[in-house]
């Protein structure tokens, strides 16, 4: 499965190395955690998830080629 | 000529009804940008050490920022100034919506108020025409309801701006109200225009703004917007808007829960961003130019009645929800209305709901003192605690103190669990495990404040488990080990720069925070407007300047002013967290000290917590460093 990431910007804020839009590689189906870990992100910092421009859980399995939209920690207003 | 701005202040007289009207000083916009910059020069010069709050001579000063009504994205903000109610230190508080464009369309960057209108009043401003009109019918009435009838009286294209009851009586936490549900909510300055006899502002401006590139900043401005619509953010962030972040707050279990006894709310899925948008939400609404309008209007319905509101964003879900443990999002929608219309901040008056609320837990307030029982998740006890506090009715007048003041009145040892820094009512994220976010509350200028360096996100990257471990543990763990303390102040001064400059600007932070909208943009978009080449680090070095005059100015103020006003309440520093993701962590004394005294080195303060006489002249404050001097 080929996985597009797109971070972002307060989650890079927070972890500066972070590109903004690798693309990962996935043996087979898992989880939105599991892809966030292949992808070096801890789970705990991500706010809000879409996939495909839908938006996800973190525990959602997903079993095809996708666009992942990871949005990190931000402020309340 | 000040390209970007309307290029003149606007100083009222309410007590003789005096109005003058003077050029912007070219120095002033030069060293202070606009915005909380003026406010914060302002209010160093024009107000006399030892005025009070509520005194006819203190300021209230509302500011907009060069690029406040221009095509740039999010350009609609309003700064709010005075000396607070609150904390009797230095005040700000900003507002999102249309006001601050209008004024600059009437032609005004500032508008000074002084004195107090020998009877209740509001202000009409229609480009050159300034004047006080009489308030008949509107005094004591709500700050949603005189908007209304405001609009109905002179017209939909007039942007006003309201109190209501709370800040006609002095509520030290009373706000600003604006277009039905936006708020200068924080640090009382309702109740400081309430003091002036002031009811409303209606502003109409028909007016143009000089743009020193209006081709460049017109096909930069388009893109700009479109930039932002197009951030990977976008999509996930608008829908449900700030209330979106509810889950994760728990999740991280930094949530505040029974007046921050613990920090994860068990129910907190019945008031997140899904419940504001699935039972709630009738349409989005933006502010002024704003392509990620995270504004949800909608409908609630309750036991208590039903209403039309705005929100409730995260803040207000956060202590009118967790800390409140109102457990259903009609309830918390409620509640926030009821807030709105009376002209109380939610956070604030939350705040004090859920201190009065243990207070007759513990029995520290009696049945017969409160006039019924309240009790944490009842809706009824809240709203009951709100309308007592905004006309300073029976326990309502001990409350409308606010925490602060409250608890030292009632002792008990109520002040232990009292929830504030320098007496303003503390946010939405509980810190016992998250130090630089803690750093950030006690360092605010304004008080307990998360908008001046929102850190939480630093905590969590630094303190949760290694993704290595998280692999072996399946990519979750329940439970957060304790964060490292020391090594915070660097990233809590840097965004303590980098947030309050959003305020200067009259822009949003949002697009740049949360969506990574990048800085060469501002960058690119002040030149376009101002025609002033200031690159990002030129732009917070004006930034840092106005953090020490904020400073400066509380310690001017403020009786022994110092490090002993940055402490938290004995809450968090000796009663561990007793469940959820941070069992069992708290930030003792010493090492809350291990952070003041690390962030007060690197900001060039002294131990105290003061600004030295080096450091406010390296900034570019030569005249507060002598105001300063020993022997002033």
């Amino acid at each position: 499965m080929r996985i597009t990431l797109h971070f972002s910007g307060g989650l890079r804020a927070v972890l500066a190395h972070l590109p903004e839009e690798p693309t990962i590689h996935m043996d087979g189906p898992a989880s939105l955690r599991e892809i966030l870990v292949q992808a070096g992100i801890n789970p705990l910092l991500v706010v809000l998830i879409t996939v495909d421009g839908k938006r996800g859980e973190k525990d959602q399995v997903i079993d095809h080629d996708a666009r992942i939209n990871v949005v990190g920690p931000m402020a309340g207003g | 000529m000040l390209y970007g701005y309307a290029g003149t202040i606007l100083d009222v007289d309410l007590t003789s009804g005096q109005v003058a009207k003077t050029p912007l000083p070219e120095n002033l916009a030069r060293d202070y940008i606009g915005g909380r910059g003026f406010v914060a020069r302002l209010l160093w010069e024009r107000v006399s050490p030892g005025t009070a709050p509520f005194d006819p001579e203190n300021l209230l000063i509302i500011a907009s920022g060069p690029l406040s009504g221009h095509l740039v994205p999010a350009s609609g903000k309003t700064h709010f100034g005075t000396k607070s109610p609150a904390t009797g230190g230095y005040a700000d508080s900003n507002m999102g919506g249309h006001f601050g464009p209008a004024l600059k369309y009437a032609g005004y960057d500032v508008l000074l108020l002084t004195g107090r209108a020998p009877e209740p009043s509001y202000l009409f401003i229609e480009d050159d025409t300034v004047e006080l009109r009489s308030t008949e019918g509107y005094w004591g009435r709500g700050a949603l309801t005189v908007e209304e009838k405001l609009k109905k009286e002179l017209g939909d294209e007039f942007k006003t701006i309201t109190i209501g009851p709370a800040g006609e009586n002095l509520v030290r936490f009373a706000c600003i109200s604006h277009d039905f549900g936006r708020q200068a909510g924080r640090t009382g300055v309702g109740a400081v225009m309430g003091s002036k006899n002031l009811k409303a502002i209606a502003v109409k401006g028909t007016g143009g703004l000089p743009v020193f590139d209006v081709d460049g900043l017109y096909e930069k401005g388009r893109e700009a917007y479109e930039k932002v619509k197009a951030k990977p953010g976008f999509a996930g962030w608008t829908p449900e808007g700030t209330a979106g972040i509810t889950d994760w707050v728990n999740e991280v279990g930094a949530f505040p829960t029974r007046n921050f006894q613990t920090s994860f709310f068990p129910a907190y899925k019945n008031i997140n961003g899904r419940a504001v948008v699935e039972h709630l939400k009738i349409t989005d609404k933006g502010c002024f130019c704003c392509p990620t309008p995270c504004g949800k209007y909608g409908k609630t319905v309750t036991n208590l009645g039903s209403a039309y509101v705005e929100g409730p964003e995260y803040e207000s879900i956060a202590i009118l929800g967790g800390d409140c443990t109102l457990d259903s999002v009609e309830e918390v929608a409620y509640a926030n209305h009821v807030c709105d219309e009376l002209g109380l901040d939610t956070i604030s008056a939350g705040g004090v709901s859920a201190w009065a609320m243990e207070c007759f837990e513990k029995g520290i307030l009696s049945e017969e003192q409160v006039g019924r029982k309240i009790r944490f998740g009842d809706l009824e006890s809240v709203v009951y605690l709100l309308e007592k506090m905004a006309v300073r009715e029976g326990i309502g007048d001990l409350l409308a103190e606010g925490v602060m003041r409250a608890s030292k009145e009632l002792g008990q040892g109520s002040e232990d669990f009292a929830i504030h820094v320098k007496g303003l009512e503390w946010t939405g994220y509980e810190s016992r495990n998250a130090p630089g976010m803690m750093l950030a509350y006690l360092t605010a200028d304004i008080g307990a404040h998360h908008n001046r360096a929102w850190a939480l996100g630093h905590d969590v990257a630094g303190s949760a488990a290694s993704v290595h471990d998280l692999i072996s543990a399946g990519g979750s763990k329940g439970k957060l080990a304790k964060s490292r303390v020391g090594g915070q102040a660097k990233n809590v001064i840097e965004l303590q720069h980098i947030r309050p400059l959003f305020d200067c600007l009259g822009v949003c932070r949002l697009q740049y925070m949360e969506l990574g909208f990048e800085v060469e943009n501002y960058e690119e978009l002040f030149f376009l407007v101002t025609g002033r080449k200031m690159s990002w680090d030129e732009l917070l070095e004006v930034s840092e300047r106005i953090w020490h005059l904020t400073r400066a100015f509380s310690a001017r103020e403020i009786e022994e002013f110092g490090r002993k006003c940055d402490y938290p309440p004995p809450r968090f520093s000796e009663e561990p967290v007793p469940d959820g993701p941070n069992e069992g962590h708290f930030l003792s004394r010493e090492e809350l000290d291990t952070l003041l005294d690390e962030y007060y080195a690197a900001r060039g303060w002294d131990q105290t917590g003061i600004p030295t006489d080096e450091t406010l002249r390296r900034v570019g404050l030569a005249d507060v460093a002598d105001a300063l001097a020993p022997g002033k």
